[in-house]
């Protein structure tokens, strides 16, 4: 049955084609206004950090556990950020279940890249012991219900769970490491991150697209800034491709979306 | 022989409704003489028939029924149709045949992803919806609007004789078709008048169960009207 989503109907094609070039979208929004975003904090007891993040109808859970064990050989003082997305059955009627699919590894590698770049989290505080033992982080995404634009949503969410985090501190005696019972700290965060998305359709661009948007969209550019406004990260993804003009205006328009994102951003952090 | 429920009464599923000489209708099922629903909807007793009308729930299709759907698949043996339901819909060449002015008849081919309107003429559980568009009225549908309303608050989109269905015609457009299956199609000659129609359809879904909806339709359309034109005076002065 998945052919049916697939498929875009022709009069639903034009109708959401003909609303932007009139500077308009169908469910209201200007070219570059966002959705209303809704982030909660700490909402599964059992992670040591959790964030569920609401952008529309799009909803993401992020949680994070963490574990003591050995570095990889090439960086023996550094910690380990393992992240990865699951596009849950009940989100999507596309979406099926099994093992990661393209869009999935996708969505882990952009959210990845965004954390890894813009060095808001400190790898090297992450270690106890170089090359012995450090704090290996596992990052879960869980898209709960999928209403476009997954990759900034599931951003927002990794962030604020990493805001919630709490680590124990540990005794160590030798190569021995004990973690004490009770004593959870926060990490700490340098500044935030904004990932933000921006949809080319036809020759227009249009900031944080639906899924009905996105399955019409030629293609898609995400940027990743942090708060200073400095570029992290960059994906580009879809059929059709950007001129260099059009790559310089959907930085613009991300970064003035990204306000938002930040503004958000703050209310938890 | 009592009947355990008034008329458009909410019920739940395993509620007893009636018990004694009944048949049992849609969303309900018979045991030991017993009828009780199987479904969360209003309870209708018609003649000896007791029905449950769901709350919500996808389209299940019938024969007569008129709906709107979306090409899958075109073939010269046929086409697969999406029908917002769970079952796909099968639409053969013999009647793909548009009925113009004056019954002249037209051959009509379509592409997949065009939309169409069509008639059920033949459904059981045994095999798929099969349509037909050879009726005045049916066939291609081009340019304007499609939204998706519950498939169950259709018959409030239409209303009472088709009081709701005459008034949206009568105040916005003449070129509006509902499909059974929750598929509204229209074609408007402004953007105003395409918001008021959709605010209204959203509301008209919204506020289903209540009673004295056309006359409150009536008003909002009025008033959302008033609202276009002092925009429309306001960006003029």
């Amino acid at each position: 049955m998945s052919e049916v989503y697939k498929i875009v109907s022709e009069i639903e094609r034009n109708q959401i084609i003909a609303k932007i070039a009139k500077g308009k979208r169908l469910d209201g929004r200007s070219l570059d206004e966002y959705r209303t975003i809704k982030i909660e904090t700490g909402i599964v007891s059992k992670a040591d950090g959790s964030a569920k993040v609401e952008l529309g109808d799009t909803k993401v859970i992020v949680g994070i556990k963490f574990e003591l064990g050995a570095p990889f050989p090439d960086t023996p003082e550094e910690g380990v950020i393992t992240l990865s997305a699951e596009l849950l059955p009940m989100a999507f009627p596309t979406f099926e279940p099994g093992p990661p699919n393209f869009d999935a590894i996708e969505l882990a590698r952009v959210v990845d890249r965004g954390i890894r770049h813009s060095d808001i989290i400190d790898r090297k505080q992450l270690c106890i012991i170089p090359s012995k033992k450090v704090w290996i982080l596992f990052v879960d995404i869980y898209v709960l219900d999928s209403d476009g634009n997954l990759f900034d949503a599931s951003s927002m969410a990794t962030l604020a769970a990493l805001k919630n985090l709490k680590l124990p501190e540990v005794k160590v005696t030798g190569e021995e490491v004990e973690i004490i019972k009770d004593s959870l700290n926060p990490i700490p965060l340098k500044g935030k991150l904004a990932a933000v998305t921006i949809a080319k359709v036809g020759d227009y661009l249009i900031v944080d697209p639906d899924s009905s948007e996105e399955r019409i969209m030629d293609a898609r550019i995400t940027v990743a800034f942090n708060e200073e406004g400095k570029i992290c990260a960059i994906q580009k993804s879809g059929e059709s491709s950007f001129r260099y003009q059009e790559i310089q205006n959907a930085i613009t328009l991300a970064k003035n979306a990204s306000v938002k994102i930040f503004n958000e951003l703050s209310k938890v952090m | 022989m009592p009947v355990n429920f008034e008329n458009n009464q909410i019920v739940s599923p395993g509620e007893l409704l009636a018990e004694g000489d009944y048949l049992s209708g849609e969303g309900s099922f018979k045991e030991d003489n017993k009828i009780y629903s199987s479904i969360l909807g209003l309870a209708v007793l018609k003649g000896k028939i007791i029905s449950v009308i769901p709350l919500q729930g996808p389209y299940y299709p019938k024969v007569g029924d008129i709906v709107i759907g979306k090409v899958l698949n075109s073939s010269p043996a046929g086409m697969r149709v999406d029908i917002n339901s769970l079952y796909s819909a099968a639409i053969f060449p013999s009647s793909m045949n548009e009925k113009g002015p004056r019954s002249r008849e037209k051959f009509v081919q379509f592409d997949v992803g065009e939309n169409l309107i069509a008639k059920i003429i033949s459904f059981d559980r045994t095999h798929d919806p099969i349509l037909t568009i050879d009726e005045v009225g049916l066939g291609k549908l081009v340019g304007g609007r499609i939204i998706k309303i519950h498939p169950t608050k259709v018959p409030r989109v239409i209303g009472k004789k088709g009081s709701m269905i005459k008034l949206l015609k009568e105040e916005l457009t003449d070129k509006i078709k509902i499909g059974q299956n929750g598929i509204v199609w229209f074609s408007t000659n402004s953007d105003a008048i395409e918001d008021i129609l959709v605010a209204v359809l959203r509301k008209i879904e919204r506020e289903a169960h209540t009673s004295g909806l056309t006359d409150r339709v009536k008003e909002t359309i009025k008033k959302l009207k008033e609202e276009r034109l002092n925009v429309i005076r306001r960006e003029n002065t």
